[in-house]
């Protein structure tokens, strides 16, 4: 069983490096945003005397939010959803091998070489903002490693179901500009949540799996969520992984019950 | 030992109908319209185990949604499908062990890596062991003479190469049962003719069943004794590619070469003169008179040399397509 995984994560490890190019832009691309958002929150705070605003928390909340955007990335759906249209998922569907592990190693392999070119950002960064960062006690590490593995599923589930749509419709792009825009908003990426819930009602980054696959592992790796709202938060994450990976068996299911494998 | 079994198959496609132009378009946002397109419509055969079978018909016929059930990527609207003992659509893997659907226009091959890793994966995927898997490898690359490409990246390999390695990665496995949908799609002829040896040498080799469609019917003459047409989603024959003829051919032609010149008003008393020149005739005539138009031609003409042919095994399909051949 490894074995087969094992392979497959090194195929596609192998196959990124041929796209490295790309994969450089696009590591770049999602490293740009907190980027910016860190350096106007920082001139906000700064400008307001370091009162009304956090200026170390707001560094050191973009800083882990960029490592955790790209542990928990999924781009997987976009492929899934080509896949079902050009009838191309036909070829994995004969194989004597889930389609999802297929997902999964490009997911992981991805994020193996996002990680590596990150640190072209990261290091510079780190310098950059040394005076504002701190080392996060070593007590979060092991509730954070939970945090960000939950919230990588969370993504790559939510990534999953956007790309079973394209059984139904051919406008996948659009759900996920939808799910993206919605994801701006409420998981902690444009402002925190602390922020945020002076303008929007806190009730959004509860009760939505926006928050807790972003700004939630971020505020546990910072130490800045614990006791019972920590353990609440994790539950709410198990909670959306259940509930997205019984939505992704669903649609699968039902998706390849009406799939004529078109594009022959 | 039937390895296939397909009794009463029906596979209808809802098909969303809209009428022409703007307005059609603004009234199908409100009042769509949808009809049952009959892909496959209520068709039954046996493959025995070892058959090499054509599955022939023109566009839409029905073949790829058939092949399709076969192999469990579509759900039946209503019938019976038996494939090695399991119910295809169920996709269990101990039934994907044992097949194997090349498409000519899809690639299971990856397309940055060589395709010597998508054959490592393939025996991670299907558990060969080793010794098997390296045997396997090394008597498919040597029957395709393809050994010196295995380590080039697929993109870089020309389409004949590329589906020669296809081949081998649908292979790697020796799937008992071997699907092969228009395997010598854009393929030049000399290439072409590679393959279907390769096609014929493995199912003796490995006593494989394959079924095949192809829109060549050079595929078909030179592989299946046996062949289905299917046309329409129904059935039209299933049997020998000799009896096609016998059953269909309703036509003989004599090619006739004279010592002399001769009328052609008279030749057009014994048949219908498809082709005519100086001393040289094509005469078409109904199958059961041209022993008798022969004699007369050899009685009656200048006769250097006579041949009573079939009518071309292509034209006769053609004509079973076009409704010309008169069909049971």
């Amino acid at each position: 069983m490894f074995n087969k995984f094992k392979m497959l994560l090194l195929m596609e490890f192998q196959k990124f490096g041929e796209y490295r190019g790309d994969v450089f832009i696009f590591t770049m691309n999602a490293i740009v945003l907190p980027w910016v958002l860190l350096n106007v929150w920082v001139t906000v705070a700064e400008a307001k005397g370091g009162e009304a605003l956090d200026t170390s928390y707001l560094v050191q909340y973009y800083y882990v939010q960029i490592i955790v955007n790209v542990l928990v990335s999924s781009w997987h759906g976009r492929i899934l959803a080509d896949r079902i249209r050009t009838g191309e998922l036909l070829m994995f569907l004969l194989k004597p091998y889930e389609y999802i592990r297929y997902m999964a190693a490009n997911n992981v392999s991805e994020k193996v070489w996002k990680i590596l070119f990150s640190l072209v950002a990261l290091i510079p960064l780190y310098f950059i903002y040394q005076s504002y960062l701190t080392i996060p006690v070593w007590q979060t590490i092991p509730v954070a490693f939970v945090s960000v593995f939950l919230a990588g599923m969370i993504k790559f589930f939510i990534s999953q179901v956007i790309g079973l749509a394209g059984f139904w419709t051919n406008s996948v792009n659009a759900l996920r500009d939808y799910n993206e825009g919605l994801s701006l908003l409420f998981s902690g990426r444009l402002f925190p949540i602390q922020y945020a819930t002076k303008v929007i009602p806190e009730a959004f980054f509860t009760f939505l799996p926006y928050y807790y696959f972003l700004g939630f592992p971020v505020n546990v790796i910072l130490g800045h969520v614990t006791g019972t709202d920590l353990w609440f938060g994790i539950g709410v994450q198990c909670f959306w992984v259940g509930i997205l990976y019984g939505l992704h068996i669903l649609l699968w299911k039902k998706g390849l019950r009406r799939y004529g494998g078109f594009g022959q | 030992m039937s390895v296939i079994s397909v009794s009463h198959l029906t596979k209808y496609y809802q098909v969303h109908q809209k009428e022409a132009g703007f307005t059609g378009s603004l009234k199908s946002l409100f009042n769509r319209k949808y009809y049952d397109a009959k892909a496959v419509d209520d068709i039954s055969f046996e493959i025995e185990e070892g058959e090499l079978i054509g599955f022939i018909g023109p566009n839409g016929a029905g073949k790829t949604t058939t092949l399709k059930c076969l192999t469990g990527l579509l759900y039946p609207t209503s019938g019976k499908v038996d494939v090695l003992g399991y119910t295809p659509f169920e996709r269990k893997h101990p039934y994907l062990k044992q097949i194997s659907l090349v498409m000519g226009q899809k690639n299971q091959l990856w397309w940055d890596l060589p395709a010597i890793d998508s054959f490592l994966l393939n025996k991670e995927i299907y558990e060969i062991p080793g010794a098997r898997y390296k045997k396997t490898v090394d008597e498919l690359s040597e029957l395709l003479d393809v050994k010196d490409i295995l380590q080039v990246q697929v993109r870089k390999l020309s389409l004949g190469q590329r589906m020669k390695c296809e081949l081998i990665a649908a292979l790697i496995h020796t799937p008992k049962l071997l699907f092969l949908d228009e395997p010598t799609i854009g393929l030049d002829v000399v290439m072409q003719q590679k393959l279907r040896d390769f096609i014929k040498a493995y199912n003796q080799r490995y006593k494989a069943t394959i079924i095949l469609t192809s829109h060549y019917m050079k595929d078909v003459e030179q592989l299946c004794e046996r062949v289905i047409i299917i046309d329409h989603g129904k059935l039209l024959y299933d049997g020998s590619l000799s009896n096609i003829v016998k059953k269909y051919a309703k036509h003989k032609s004599i090619t006739v070469i004279f010592e002399k010149p001769v009328a052609k008003e008279k030749l057009e008393k014994l048949g219908k003169v498809v082709e005519f020149e100086d001393r040289r005739a094509v005469i078409s005539m109904p199958r059961e008179k041209s022993n008798h138009v022969a004699a007369k031609l050899l009685e009656s003409f200048p006769v250097e040399d006579l041949n009573i042919e079939e009518a071309n095994i292509e034209e006769i399909i053609r004509d079973v397509f076009s409704n010309k051949a008169s069909r049971v």
